[in-house]
C-alpha cells in the first residue's frame, strides 16, 4: 500500500507541486496585500506572469512555448480561433436576448462617447490584463493539467476560473453579470489553446471577442 | 359725559333768566336783530359760566371742541395675528393666532373667516380666458375664476378636515335629513352671542334685536351704516343675513324631482353633499374636534389659530389673512339693545371702500347726518377689501433681527504681561434667539481694548495675532470665544463684540450684534507674599520682612507654606490712574479694602480697625490643606473694583542640596521625558551626581522654608560632619548666603572612580518672636509648636565624561528599521519579491527531494 502511494506520488509529483504553485499564486494574486492600483497591476503581472515563467524555467527547466507561449498549428488555432470567437459571440447575444447580462454589465462611461478612448481602453489595458489571465489560465494552468488530465483539463481550468472569480468578487453577486464575458472566453479560449496547443490565438481570440461584444454594447447604449 | 352736559344746560337757563332777560325788550325787533340778540345772549351767558366757579373759558371751549370731535376718534375694531414659528422653512408646520381688539364679544363667539393662498395659486382674481384654464387645484368653488372666495374654501376645508381622508370616505345621503343633522350650525349676524333677532325679514330666532352694520373710514374716523342683507340675483332681499364665510352653494336634495334645496355655510342646514365639498367626515359632527360642530367650524366660530403645512416655490410663498365678525363697543342708534356689527381686517386697509366713498361725497356732496348710512354698500362688498390684507409669513420674519446676548467668566480677569504668559483665560458665552437653524449659525467675534467705555473712538482692535491662542473666531456655531489676557499693553477695558448672522435662502441674510465690556487688572497688581518680621519688643508688632516668597514659576499658582509660620499679604503699586493702593496724603482711605481667608473676613492685627493693603494670617493647618486668600478693594471715587486671589498650601520644610558649577557636577540623566511636539526634558536622578575628574566640585543647598538659615545648616562629608570652622583641614569650603538664604560648599578635585558622599540638614524651628505674635494675634498655645530636623544627601561620582543626556538607544534591529524607514512602494516590492523567491525555492526543494527527480538529473 505504501508503495502504491509512493509510486503514485513519484509519478505525479510534478503535477502535485505545479498545481499547487498554480493554485498559490491565484490565491496570492486575489489575496496579497496592496494599497493601489499600480501596486495591484504589479503583484498580477507577478503572480500571473513573472513567477509562472520562473517556475516553468528554473524549477521545471522547461521552455515557455511548452506552455502555450507559442505560434505553433497556426491553421488550426485559427480555424478553432474563428470558430470559437463566432460560437461566442453567439453565446454572448443568447445572454444579452434572454438574461439581464444587457442591462447589468456596465462598461466606463468615459469610453462610451470616445472612439480613442475606447480603442487605448481596449488595447492596452484590456489587452494587457488578458494577456496576463490568458497565459496563466491558458497557458500554465491549462498545459500543466492537460498531460495527466487530457480534455478534462478545459473543464478543471473553467471551474478554477470561476472560482478565482468567486474569491474576488466575495461570492454570487450582481458584479458577477461583469465576468460573463470572460467566463465565455475561459471555455472557448481554453478549447482554442487544446487544440492548437497555443494560448496566442486563444488570448487574439479572447481580445476580438471582448473588443466587438463591448462595440456591440455601446452601440445599443447609443440607440436607446 | 351726560352730567357734564346736565350742569352746563342748567347755568345756561339761569344765565338767560337772571342776567340777560332784563336788558331787553323783545317787542318790536327785526329777524336781523333777534340773531344779534341771541348772540348776546349767548355770551353773556358764557360770561356767566366763566365766572361761576372760576372756570376758564378758554379750557371749556377745548373741552367742549374735543367732545365733539370725539366720535371720529373711536377705534375701529382690529385684528393681528403672530405667526409660529416667525421664520417657517417650505414644509413646516406653521400656526397663526388672531388676536381681535376693539369688540365686545368672547373669542369664542366671533368668527373667524381666514383666507390662505398657497404658493402654487396664482394672484387673486386670476380670470382665465377659458374657464375650463382654471388651476383646479385653486378653483375650488369652480366658478373658472381664482379669487378670495377660493381662498377662503382652502383655509375652512384645513381647518374643518383635521387631517380626515375624504377620499375614502362615504358621503352618499339620500335625500332629506338636512335640519336634524347634528353637524348643522346656524350663524348670528355679529356674533354667535347675538341671536334673538325678531326681525321678521330674517330667520333669526327670538328676541328683540335688529343687526345693523357699519364700517369705519380710517382716514376720517367717520362711520357708516351699510347693508348687510344678502340680496338675490334679482335684487330682491333674501331671508338671510350676509356674513364673510367662505361661500359655496350646495344642492342637497340632487335626488328629489322639483326645486332644489339649496344650502349656504352659517344656514342651519348641513347636508351630506356639503360635508363631500367641505371634506369633512360624514360619521363624525366634530371632525376638527374643536368642541363644536363642522358647519361652526366651517364658518370659523371661535377659531382664532390656523395651522397649515407652510409653501414657497422659488420667490412665491403661502399668504395668509383673516377677517373677523363681531360686534364694536358702540351701541347702535336703534331703541333697542343692539351694537353695531362690524368685521376687523389685519391691516385695516381698503381701497375700494375708500374709493366708494369718495365717489359718493362728490356726487352726492358730504353727508349731513352724525350716523350716515352709505347706500349701495354692503357687507359682502368688504371681500373687495381682503386682497390688501395679507400677511406673507416669509415677509413677517425677514424683518425680525436675531437677539443675541452675551455673558462672561471670570468676571475680575488678570491680564499677565510678563513672558511666562499665566493670564486668566476669558471664556465669552453667547445665547442666540429667534434663530432659525443654531447650527447653521455664523458668528464673528472681534475683540477691541480701551480705556473710556463712553467714547467710542477710545476701542482699538486687537488683532488675532496679539491673542494667540484664542479660539477661532470666524465660523459656524462657535457660541463660545476664549482667549487668554497675555496682552503686553493692556488698557482698563476689554470689549468683545459678536456678529451673528443667518442666512434665509434667496439671498436673504439676518443678523444680530452684541457686545460685552470686561474690566482687567493686570498681574503686576498681584498679591505679594512676604515673611513677616515682629518687633523685639512687647507690642509685637507686624512687618513686612524684606523676603519675597512665592514670586515665580510654579510657587505663584500654589505657594508652599510650613506651619507655624505667619505670612504677611500686600497689594503694591498703583491703580489704572497712577494713585497708590494705601491711597494719598490727603486722602489716606481713598481705597478700602477686604481680606478674606478661605471665605472669612482676616483677623485685625494692627490697630487701626481697618483693613488695609497688607494683611497678615497665620499657617495653622496641617501639611496638605491649604489656604485661599481674597483681597477685594473698591475705589470711592471712580468706584474702580479689584478682585485677586492667592492659594497656598501647607508642606514640610524641606533642604535641596544642587550643583553650583554644572560645568563640572550635575546630576545623572536617567532618561528622557518627550511630549505630544518632540520636546525633550531630562529625567534628572535625585540624588546621583556625575563630577568631572581634577576640578573642584561647588554644591549649594538652599531651604524652601525662608525662616530656615543656612548658619543653621550641618554640612557631612564622607561622614565627615564640616562646619564653616572646619572646613578648611579638609581643603573644603563654606560659604554661607543670609541674604540668598544659600549655603554653598566647595570640595577639591577627586580622580576618575572615586566618590563623595554629601549629606546636608538642619533643625527647623519656629522663632521666638513669630511664636509670641502667634499666640498674642491668634491664640496658639505654646505647646503647639514643633521641632523637625530636615536634610537631603547625594552620592556624587567622579568620572572623565559628564553626557548631557541620557544614552540613546543601539539600533539593533536593523532589517526592521531598514524596513520601516522603505518607502511603501519599495517595501512592497521587496515583500513580493520575497514571496516569489519562497514560491519557487519551496517548489524546487519539494522536486529535487524526489528520487526520480535525482535520477533524472
Amino acid at each position: 500500500m505504501l508503495n502504491l502511494e509512493k509510486k503514485y506520488l513519484s509519478r505525479h509529483k510534478e503535477f502535485l507541486v505545479t498545481f499547487a504553485v498554480v493554485i498559490i499564486c491565484l490565491v496570492l494574486s486575489a489575496l496579497f496585500p496592496s494599497e493601489n492600483n499600480i501596486q495591484h497591476l504589479i503583484k498580477q503581472i507577478f503572480f500571473l506572469f513573472v513567477i509562472p515563467v520562473l517556475y516553468i524555467k528554473f524549477v521545471l527547466k522547461k521552455s515557455i512555448s511548452d506552455f502555450g507561449l507559442n505560434l505553433q498549428n497556426k491553421k488550426t488555432g485559427i480555424f478553432w480561433g474563428t470558430l470559437m470567437l463566432i460560437i461566442s459571440l453567439l453565446i454572448a447575444f443568447l445572454f444579452i436576448k434572454f438574461t439581464p447580462f444587457g442591462k447589468q454589465y456596465s462598461i466606463l462611461p468615459q469610453v462610451v462617447n470616445n472612439f480613442w478612448l475606447f480603442l487605448i481602453y481596449m488595447l492596452i489595458f484590456v489587452n494587457f490584463l488578458l494577456f496576463l489571465q490568458e497565459y496563466f489560465f491558458k497557458g500554465f494552468l491549462l498545459f500543466s493539467l492537460e498531460k495527466n488530465m487530457a480534455w478534462k483539463a478545459i473543464v478543471i481550468q473553467v471551474i478554477i476560473y470561476l472560482l478565482s472569480i468567486m474569491i474576488t468578487k466575495k461570492g454570487i453577486n450582481q458584479e458577477m453579470w461583469q465576468s460573463i464575458p470572460l467566463l465565455i472566453q475561459s471555455v472557448t479560449g481554453g478549447i482554442i489553446a487544446y487544440k492548437s496547443r497555443s494560448m496566442i490565438y486563444s488570448y487574439i481570440s479572447g481580445l476580438l471577442f471582448l473588443i466587438l461584444l463591448n462595440s456591440y454594447i455601446i452601440h445599443t447604449i447609443k440607440i436607446q | 359725559m351726560k352730567k357734564i352736559k346736565l350742569i352746563f344746560a342748567i347755568f345756561f337757563c339761569f344765565s338767560l333768566l337772571f342776567s340777560s332777560a332784563h336788558a331787553y325788550d323783545f317787542t318790536g325787533i327785526s329777524s336781523g336783530d333777534m340773531e344779534d340778540i341771541a348772540g348776546d345772549l349767548l355770551n353773556g351767558a358764557f360770561d356767566n359760566i366763566s365766572n361761576f366757579g372760576g372756570i376758564d373759558q378758554e379750557e371749556l371751549e377745548y373741552n367742549i371742541s374735543t367732545m365733539n370731535l370725539a366720535r371720529q376718534k373711536k377705534q375701529a375694531p382690529q385684528v393681528s395675528i403672530i405667526l409660529n414659528p416667525s421664520n417657517p422653512n417650505p414644509g413646516e408646520k406653521i400656526t397663526a393666532v388672531a388676536t381681535p381688539t376693539y369688540f365686545m364679544n368672547d373669542i369664542k363667539d366671533m368668527y373667524f373667516t381666514w383666507y390662505l393662498r398657497t404658493a402654487d395659486c396664482p394672484a387673486i382674481n386670476y380670470l382665465p380666458e377659458n374657464k375650463n384654464d382654471a388651476n383646479k387645484q385653486c378653483d375650488l368653488d369652480n366658478d373658472g375664476r381664482i379669487d378670495i372666495n377660493d381662498y377662503k374654501i382652502k383655509a375652512a376645508r384645513i381647518i374643518a378636515n383635521n387631517d380626515f381622508d375624504y377620499r375614502n370616505a362615504n358621503y352618499y345621503d339620500p335625500c332629506g335629513r338636512l335640519y336634524e343633522r347634528k353637524e348643522a350650525y346656524k350663524a348670528f349676524l355679529g356674533g354667535n352671542d347675538q341671536g334673538g333677532g325678531t326681525d321678521p325679514d330674517h330667520n333669526e330666532g327670538g328676541g328683540n334685536k335688529n343687526h345693523t352694520c357699519y364700517i369705519q373710514d380710517t382716514r376720517t374716523g367717520n362711520e357708516y351704516k351699510i347693508s348687510c342683507d344678502r340680496t338675490s340675483d334679482n335684487g330682491s332681499p333674501s331671508n338671510t343675513y350676509y356674513h364673510l364665510f367662505p361661500r359655496h352653494t350646495t344642492n342637497c336634495t340632487p335626488c328629489v324631482i322639483g326645486d332644489p334645496i339649496l344650502s349656504l355655510l352659517g344656514d342651519g342646514r348641513f347636508c351630506s353633499m356639503e360635508e363631500k365639498f367641505w371634506h369633512t367626515d360624514p360619521n363624525n359632527p366634530d371632525t376638527a374636534g374643536t368642541g363644536n360642530n363642522d358647519e361652526a367650524n366651517l364658518v370659523g366660530l371661535g377659531v382664532n389659530e390656523f395651522t397649515w403645512t407652510y409653501q414657497k416655490i422659488e420667490k412665491n410663498s403661502d399668504q395668509i389673512g383673516v377677517v373677523v365678525e363681531g360686534i364694536s363697543p358702540d351701541p347702535t342708534q336703534e331703541a333697542d339693545s343692539s351694537y353695531r356689527v362690524m368685521w376687523a381686517l389685519l391691516k385695516n386697509k381698503c381701497s375700494y371702500f375708500n374709493n366708494y366713498v369718495d365717489d359718493y361725497i362728490d356726487e352726492h356732496g358730504a353727508f349731513t347726518s352724525l350716523d350716515p348710512e352709505l347706500p349701495g354698500f354692503g357687507s359682502n362688498d368688504i371681500n373687495n377689501c381682503l386682497r390688501e390684507n395679507f400677511i406673507d409669513p416669509s415677509d413677517a420674519g425677514t424683518s425680525q433681527k436675531i437677539s443675541v446676548e452675551l455673558s462672561y467668566s471670570p468676571q475680575n480677569p488678570i491680564n499677565d504681561s510678563s513672558s511666562s504668559r499665566s493670564g486668566d483665560q476669558i471664556v465669552v458665552n453667547s445665547s442666540v434667539f429667534d434663530a432659525k437653524n443654531p447650527a447653521y449659525l455664523k458668528y464673528v467675534w472681534q475683540v477691541s481694548q480701551g480705556d473710556d467705555i463712553g467714547s467710542s473712538d477710545s476701542w482699538l482692535s486687537i488683532p488675532k495675532s496679539d491673542i494667540p491662542d484664542s479660539s477661532q473666531t470666524i465660523g459656524l456655531g462657535l457660541d463660545t470665544f476664549k482667549f487668554s489676557l497675555n496682552l503686553s499693553n493692556p488698557q482698563k477695558y476689554i470689549k468683545v463684540k459678536l456678529t451673528v448672522s443667518e442666512n434665509l435662502g434667496n439671498g436673504t441674510t439676518r443678523e444680530g450684534h452684541s457686545d460685552v465690556i470686561i474690566p482687567i487688572s493686570s498681574s503686576s497688581n498681584q498679591i505679594k507674599v512676604n515673611t513677616t518680621e515682629v518687633s523685639d519688643d512687647t507690642n509685637l508688632t507686624l512687618s513686612l520682612g524684606d523676603t519675597e516668597i512665592c514670586e515665580d514659576g510654579i510657587n505663584q499658582t500654589v505657594c508652599p507654606i510650613s506651619k507655624n509660620e505667619i505670612i504677611g499679604l500686600s497689594l503694591p503699586g498703583n491703580d489704572s490712574s497712577g494713585t497708590p493702593f494705601s491711597g494719598t496724603s490727603a486722602n489716606p482711605t481713598l481705597w478700602s479694602f477686604l481680606w478674606t481667608i478661605d471665605g472669612e473676613p482676616l483677623a485685625d492685627t494692627t490697630d487701626e480697625n481697618i483693613q488695609t493693603s497688607t494683611a497678615f494670617f497665620p499657617i495653622l493647618k496641617n501639611v496638605g490643606e491649604r489656604y485661599t486668600i481674597n483681597l477685594t478693594a473698591t475705589k470711592s471715587t471712580t468706584g474702580e473694583k479689584i478682585n485677586l486671589t492667592r492659594v497656598f498650601e501647607v508642606v514640610d520644610p524641606k533642604i535641596k542640596i544642587s550643583s553650583a558649577d554644572t560645568n563640572a557636577c550635575k546630576p545623572e540623566v536617567l532618561g528622557n521625558y518627550v511630549d505630544l511636539e518632540g520636546k525633550q526634558w531630562s529625567d534628572e536622578s535625585e540624588n546621583n551626581f556625575l563630577a568631572l575628574a581634577d576640578y573642584p566640585i561647588k554644591l549649594q543647598a538652599k531651604s524652601s522654608n525662608p525662616y530656615l538659615s543656612p548658619e543653621n545648616f550641618n554640612w557631612l562629608v564622607d561622614n565627615n560632619a564640616i562646619t564653616e570652622d572646619s572646613a578648611e583641614t579638609y581643603g573644603f569650603n563654606i560659604d554661607n548666603n543670609t541674604t540668598e538664604k544659600i549655603s554653598t560648599l566647595t570640595l577639591p578635585a577627586k580622580s576618575e572612580g572615586e566618590t563623595y558622599d554629601v549629606t546636608v540638614g538642619a533643625l527647623y524651628t519656629q522663632n521666638n518672636l513669630i511664636k509670641k505674635a502667634l499666640n498674642k494675634y491668634w491664640g496658639v498655645s505654646y505647646d503647639q509648636f514643633y521641632e523637625k530636623i530636615v536634610s537631603d544627601d547625594i552620592s556624587i561620582k567622579i568620572v572623565n565624561f559628564v553626557p548631557l543626556a541620557a544614552n540613546q538607544p543601539t539600533n539593533k534591529k536593523i532589517i526592521a528599521s531598514l524596513y520601516s524607514s522603505l518607502p511603501s512602494y519599495l517595501a512592497f516590492l521587496f515583500r513580493i519579491v520575497l514571496t516569489a523567491f519562497v514560491i519557487l525555492i519551496s517548489s524546487s526543494l519539494i522536486l529535487s527531494l524526489s528520487p526520480e527527480r535525482k535520477n533524472e538529473n
